[in-house]
């Protein structure tokens, strides 16, 4: 039998038929746009990890010398708070719980959709049928109303707060995944595994899951930038994370009684928090290009 | 017959979608003998593929196998639960698929698609499933195998997956290898190399079930052909008789159909009309709309397989009664005969 000596570089199919990923990748980058949000986001993270070595001052630290305290004032980069608390530090303190919150809050989601979704639609049925009917009562059921419902009873610590946004932010996601299950399992390669012997998880965890990561990664960056405006919104309600701790919402909730004599007590927290969103807006939409060219 | 791997009696598959009932296969009865290469042949739709998938019942949700046996090795596989079914699929029973672009995992190296299933049924760990991986690889005629287990579906050409999936599906070595249309979706110069090596399993021993629409593929190696048509078997002959004389006229219109190299001053025909909705399939012979030579009886009598020769049985009574004799390639479409004359 002779052997099919070809490296895949030299084959033209070989480099029509890249890797799913690695082509989606190649087309997010061509997306200025995306990639300058996405590194912006990655700094986020980094600060927010680093945060005490990063800010200035303690979060809580207060200083009633300098109360509401303008640009640049008494070695105060942005200024003061109505308690003499540095904006900057607190800023910095808040990108830390918002990425506590977002990544708590989506794999809350994340794991729910996925269970949820997998099983309707890989065993399809009845139970696909009470799945569905659980996921679109919670559709309706409007979703502040449920974290509020979670937060009050629960207490307004980080974890309540993330699992609350997270049980009520899962069922798009769901339904994304019970499509994809949907779609995948009719494909040859499922069959193929399925004839190799696999058992039912198996072929759930190794041939669907990884096969539809495209769109819940798209799911995920829209998901994020979901729960920390969830936790804003939970905040200007007076139930967001307990103070002193400082989030967005909370930096803006305060501010925004200020907002008349000190507008910079909302300006700087506000700006940062719309920035935020718009970067994980435009990573989305890098993302959903990349991964769905036709459009 | 005591060498007799697989013994399929009178399967039924229905697939219900709302109040439609398709009747995919229809009472199917074959054999298949070790170390023997048996083609089933047929159209689109003829239940070919269903014929043998349901075997491992590796159909769709909303098929059913209702009624039928299926020994292989003397155990009834439409009686075993899913999960003794899993230690069978793919490890006595090994598939092939048509189309190697589709059928293998996209996110998986060939090392994961190649050795997982030797370790889920136990025939290595997880050292010897790599050696073993390697030699199927090799037997196969895939070149440096060490790098190709690094590698993902996507970097090799099709030729090559279509290898990968056949090393797959023998890295176990399975006494029975089901192959399903596993050169329909290859180049020609491929086709033959794959075939090739499907050729070569079975003179090491191997059975071998080829479904394929075309006979020019399953002449080359297979000893038997099953000529399937509504579900059903139609025609069961050695593969040289088959082609010399084939005696349902289905058989005839499907050979006369058939292209090959080197044909000259033959005509190309093709079957008139189209296979029955198999939601309604008419009562009597389900081939009667289109058969040059039926009767009133054919339409109204169902026809069963009756023996006319050795190893031979064809489910038409005009042959089986010896009113028409085994058709002569071509013979049956009259008039198209005195054109061919011409010629």
């Amino acid at each position: 039998m002779a052997a099919v000596a070809a490296t895949p570089a030299d084959l033209p199919e070989a480099a029509k038929a890249r890797g799913q990923y690695a082509r989606a990748w190649d087309r997010f980058k061509r997306n200025r746009l995306a990639l300058v949000s996405l590194v912006f986001v990655a700094l986020l993270v980094l600060v927010a990890i680093f945060a005490p070595l990063i800010a200035p001052y303690g979060y809580d630290e207060t200083n009633y010398a300098a109360i509401r305290a303008g640009f640049n004032t008494d070695g105060y980069l942005l200024g003061t708070d109505q308690i003499g608390r540095d904006i900057l530090s607190r800023m910095i303190f808040s990108l830390r719980t918002a990425l506590i919150i977002a990544i708590g809050a989506e794999a809350v989601a994340m794991f729910l959709a996925i269970v949820i979704g997998m099983t309707a639609g890989y065993m399809g049925g009845r139970v696909d049928q009470w799945l569905m009917a659980l996921t679109d009562i919670l559709f309706v059921f409007p979703s502040y109303l449920l974290i509020i419902i979670l937060v009050t009873v629960f207490g307004r610590s980080e974890l309540t707060i993330f699992v609350a946004i997270g049980i009520s932010s899962w069922v798009g996601t769901a339904r994304l995944v019970r499509a994809e299950v949907l779609r995948l399992r009719v494909r040859e390669f499922v069959e193929a595994g399925k004839a190799m012997g696999a058992n039912g998880p198996t072929i759930a965890l190794r041939y669907i899951l990884p096969n539809s990561l495209g769109p819940l990664l798209v799911a995920l960056s829209f998901g994020i930038p979901g729960a920390i405006i969830a936790e804003a919104g939970l905040a200007l309600l007076g139930l967001g994370v307990q103070p002193p701790t400082p989030s967005w919402g909370t930096m803006i909730q305060e501010g925004q009684q200020w907002v008349l004599v000190s507008p910079h007590l909302l300006i700087w927290p506000t700006g940062l928090f719309a920035l935020t969103m718009l970067a994980f807006t435009w990573i989305g939409d890098g993302l959903r290009d990349a991964f769905d060219p036709q459009e | 017959m005591a060498d007799v791997i697989l013994d399929v009696q009178n399967l039924h598959t229905e697939f219900r979608r709302n109040k439609t009932v398709v009747r995919a296969v229809n009472g199917l009865s074959y054999q298949v003998r070790a170390g023997e290469a048996v083609a089933i042949v047929g159209e689109s739709g003829s239940g070919k593929s269903v014929g043998v998938r349901s075997l491992l019942r590796l159909i769709p949700a909303h098929g059913d196998v209702v009624q039928g046996k299926a020994h292989f090795k003397g155990i009834d596989l439409l009686a075993l639960s899913e999960k003794q079914l899993r230690t069978i699929r793919g490890k006595d029973i090994s598939f092939v698929f048509q189309d190697a672009m589709t059928a293998l995992n996209p996110t998986m190296t060939l090392k994961r698609q190649l050795t997982e299933h030797l370790i889920w049924h136990g025939l290595a760990n997880k050292e010897t499933a790599t050696q073993r991986a390697i030699e199927a690889m090799t037997d196969v005629g895939l070149d440096r195998p060490e790098v190709r287990l690094r590698q993902y579906p996507f970097q090799l050409s099709g030729g090559m997956r279509q290898r990968a999936m056949i090393a797959m599906a023998m890295a176990s070595r399975p006494s029975l290898l089901i192959a399903d249309e596993p050169t329909t979706a290859l180049d020609v110069t491929l086709q033959r190399q794959i075939l090739d090596i499907l050729k070569q399993k079975k003179q090491e021993g191997m059975s071998i079930i080829l479904i394929t629409h075309d006979l020019g593929v399953a002449r080359y190696f297979c000893d038997r052909v099953i000529v399937m048509y509504a579900g059903k078997a139609v025609e069961r002959a050695p593969m040289a008789d088959l082609l010399a004389e084939p005696a349902h006229p289905y058989s005839t219109g499907l050979l006369d159909s058939t292209l090959e190299i080197g044909m000259s001053g033959q005509e190309l025909r093709p079957i008139p009309g189209n296979p029955p909705n198999m939601a309604a399939i008419p009562a009597g012979c389900p081939f009667a709309p289109r058969c040059p030579l039926a009767e009133e009886r054919c339409r109204v009598e169902p026809q069963r397989l009756e023996p006319i020769g050795p190893g031979r049985d064809v489910a038409c009574w005009k042959v089986s009664e010896g009113l028409t004799t085994a058709t002569p390639a071509a013979a049956a479409q009259g008039t198209h005969t005195t054109e061919m004359a011409r010629r």
